[in-house]
């Protein structure tokens, strides 16, 4: 059984139907005459006008409506004025219609609901139409002509179906002007009621679509492919075995072993076999500093290097210091580092064999300042307020009630000693020392000098504080280098040879390690990439 | 809740130690003196409680079934051995310095000696993967320090002392001035925030 859809709430009904059995709209375009010559046609009152047409009550107006026609014609008999022609009859038909024909003038034939909306209908402007719907006309018409011209150019939805099912007739668009009169629902009996448009509410069935999935045979390889990796990694993998000695491990042991073997030629089978450096501007100007020294000069050496470093600067300022005590330099030894007074404490304790230093006349032990660079500033401000004491508990410094150690006699202030040395190995710690300090000796009337012994790999760091102006560090001496230079300058021929000798073996044969290592891992790699490709090439 | 105590005494100290570099009063001059005073005290006093707090944190790992509890023993022997030597005989008796020379000082300068190993091998290996223009300059500058800082045998290669000489003076050392600039800018930037109240790291948050 064929069936229809319809318009306006889009379920199916017989194709018989001339309406919907669901919502009692149209299931078939409408076609009619013109509005022109027809006026609306209101139960109950169209019988009383002229020139309204009258219709036939006895098919399709409802009971309600014929007796109420009925008792229309009995009280109308009598012709009414044109003043009274809405009045009465719309009182007695409903409210919304008095709302209609509230100035009483028109009339009812010349009232039509659909006539203003009908895009090619003209306007009376002699009628007496508020502009706002004036405007709203205009607007109309405008987007109907629109609207027109659109489905003219572009099939609709039914158009397509149409074409589909082989039905080349264009679609049947209701002509609003055509004041058929409406047979069902509350408007029954009305003619020329604007109808809902067909094709814009039309619901129609959505599209279904396949939930299958369309996979192609490319993609039915991805997937295999990915689902055969995916398995793989859920197997269990046997680890690869380790070797117990790897080519790391053989480099690394030989690097040693070659080292060692350089560094332990000289110390067990040579004596100064390599000669001291000629000279070191830095080293130079430690030596005329020192040598320029008074006689019983009062000397604050700062100890803040960490013990690993211990046999570098040991070894470093082992001639500063020897040249330092032949000129009668009385020592005051301070550090701003826990383990810096045993290394000052084991510094000087390798003197004692050459010449004996006295503790407390010749030299003075403070021990550690805490505090970092406010304990430093705090020393440097007041130096007997911060360490009263040496480490061994003495009172270090001479005061109105007591004396004090000789070592220290005569210092009140941190410019009261005449050179200020400092024995360290980290950049900071040289840089706190000397931004302490600066404040204090860079100053014309202050004679204290500062110089630093370090380790080699601070001469970077500390270069440029020495070779500025005015110079806060007033002499330098870096490493083993700077201390052989210092021996040489100094004409100290008890320069440990075996170190030196042992220091220059040692960075000779590094450089050489990193030089020949380092070109062997480069050339060789692409020479067995060269020899593959030239096998690929004959093959 | 900032607790505005705290504040007003970190920014007034700052202050006062600041102002104390500029202007010569004697008043400026002795609190100031006195406020660093204190603070070396205090620092000396957390080192103290630090050490406190290293003991207590190893006891309580070697006295519970805690893995690697053996490293914890042999701190607290090694620290209790040495306080004691050093507290019963004092810091500079032979003792003492026994354990410095002999214990201390050899395991610190084992450590160089295996990082002396373990740069050379990674200076051996840098060209392996990749030399680049950088890695060859840094090879290349390493080796050149390390030959001419050493005697070398008393040979003389010429250009070569000199290079070191300009690598030493003008490369490195503009490249320290560079990171001290930066440094003091930043300690100063520091200290600033400090003392408006920007940072507070005495607390109070």
């Amino acid at each position: 059984m064929e069936e229809i859809y319809c318009p306006q709430c889009g379920k199916t009904n017989p194709i018989d139907n001339k309406f919907c059995d669901f919502c009692l709209a149209h299931l078939h375009p409408q076609e009619g005459g013109s509005a022109d010559s027809e006026s609306i046609s209101v139960p109950g009152i169209g019988e009383n006008q002229n020139g309204l047409g009258g219709h036939d009550s006895d098919s399709n107006v409802p009971d309600w409506l014929s007796e109420l026609q009925q008792s229309k014609e009995v009280e109308n008999e009598e012709p009414l004025d044109s003043d009274s022609e809405l009045g009465k009859p719309a009182d007695a038909i409903s409210d919304w219609m008095t709302g209609v024909s509230g100035d009483g003038e028109a009339t009812i034939g010349e009232f039509s609901p659909a006539a203003p909306f009908l895009p090619d209908q003209e306007i009376n402007e002699s009628q007496d139409i508020p502009h706002w719907l004036n405007d709203a006309l205009i607007e109309e018409e405008t987007q109907d002509l629109l609207e027109d011209e659109r489905l003219e150019e572009v099939p609709s939805a039914s158009e397509e179906k149409d074409v589909s099912q082989g039905d080349s007739s264009p679609p049947k668009i209701r002509d609003e002007t055509s004041g058929d009169r409406e047979n069902a629902g509350p408007l029954a009996g009305l003619k020329g009621v604007l109808s809902a448009e067909p094709g814009a509410a039309r619901v129609r069935k959505p599209r279904t679509y396949s939930a299958k999935l369309k996979v192609s045979t490319s993609q039915r390889a991805h997937i295999d492919l990915l689902n055969s990796l995916l398995e793989d990694e859920g197997q269990p993998q046997p680890l690869p075995q380790r070797r117990s000695i790897s080519q790391q491990h053989m480099l690394r042991w030989g690097i040693a072993l070659v080292l060692l073997m350089a560094i332990l030629w000289p110390i067990v089978f040579t004596n100064q076999e390599m000669p001291l450096p000629d000279y070191d501007e830095g080293s130079a100007e430690v030596n005329r500093l020192i040598s320029q020294l008074p006689e019983n000069a009062r000397v604050l050496v700062g100890f803040d290097f960490e013990p690993g470093l211990a046999a570098e600067l040991d070894t470093a300022a082992k001639p500063v210091f020897d040249h330092l005590l032949s000129e009668g330099a009385l020592l005051t030894l301070i550090s701003t580092s826990p383990s810096g007074p045993i290394l000052a404490e084991r510094f000087i304790q390798s003197f004692q064999a050459d010449q004996l230093l006295i503790y407390g006349l010749e030299y003075v032990n403070l021990g550690y300042i805490p505090g970092g660079a406010v304990g430093l500033l705090s020393f440097i401000e007041n130096p007997q307020g911060t360490i009263p004491f040496t480490i061994d508990g003495l009172v270090a410094w001479e005061t109105d009630e007591r004396n004090g150690l000789p070592a220290t006699a005569g210092i009140s202030q941190i410019t009261d000693y005449s050179m200020i040395i400092l024995l360290v190995d980290d950049p900071d710690t040289a840089r706190m020392w000397i931004e302490q300090l600066s404040p204090t000796i860079i100053n014309p009337q202050v004679l204290t000098s500062l110089v630093l012994i370090t380790s080699a790999q601070l001469e970077p760091v500390v270069r440029p504080y020495y070779e500025s102006s005015p110079q806060p560090v007033n002499g330098l001496v870096v490493g083993l280098r700077g201390g052989a230079a210092y021996a040489r300058i100094s004409g100290g021929d008890d320069f440990p040879g075996k170190f030196w000798d042992a220091f220059g073996m040692g960075t000779f044969v590094a450089a050489l390690l990193i030089l020949v290592g380092g070109l062997g891992y480069y050339v060789i790699p692409e020479l067995s990439r060269t020899a593959r490709g030239q096998e690929k090439v004959k093959r | 809740m900032r607790n505005p105590v705290y504040t007003a005494i970190a920014i007034g100290v700052g202050i006062v130690v600041l102002l104390g570099y500029f202007l010569q009063f004697d008043l400026l001059i002795n609190l100031r003196i006195i406020l660093l005073e204190w603070a070396t005290i205090l620092v000396a006093t957390t080192l103290l409680i630090g050490v406190v707090n290293l003991f207590i944190v190893h006891w309580r790992k070697s006295t519970t079934d805690q893995p690697n509890r053996v490293n914890s023993i042999a701190l607290l022997a090694g620290l209790t051995i040495t306080l004691g030597v050093a507290g019963w005989f004092g810091p500079t008796d032979p003792y003492s310095l026994w354990i410095f020379n002999y214990i201390l000082i050899p395991i610190e300068a084992s450590l160089m000696g295996i990082l002396s190993v373990v740069l050379i091998y990674a200076g051996v290996r840098l060209l392996r993967r990749k030399p680049n223009l950088l890695s060859i300059v840094f090879i290349a500058t390493a080796v050149v320090i390390l030959l001419m800082t050493g005697p070398l045998f008393g040979i003389d290669i010429p250009g070569l002392a000199e290079l070191r000489i300009w690598i030493g003076k003008v490369p490195a050392v503009a490249g320290a001035r560079g990171i001290l600039l930066g440094v003091s800018l930043g300690i100063i930037a520091a200290g600033l925030r400090i003392l408006m109240g920007a940072d507070r790291p005495y607390g109070g948050n």
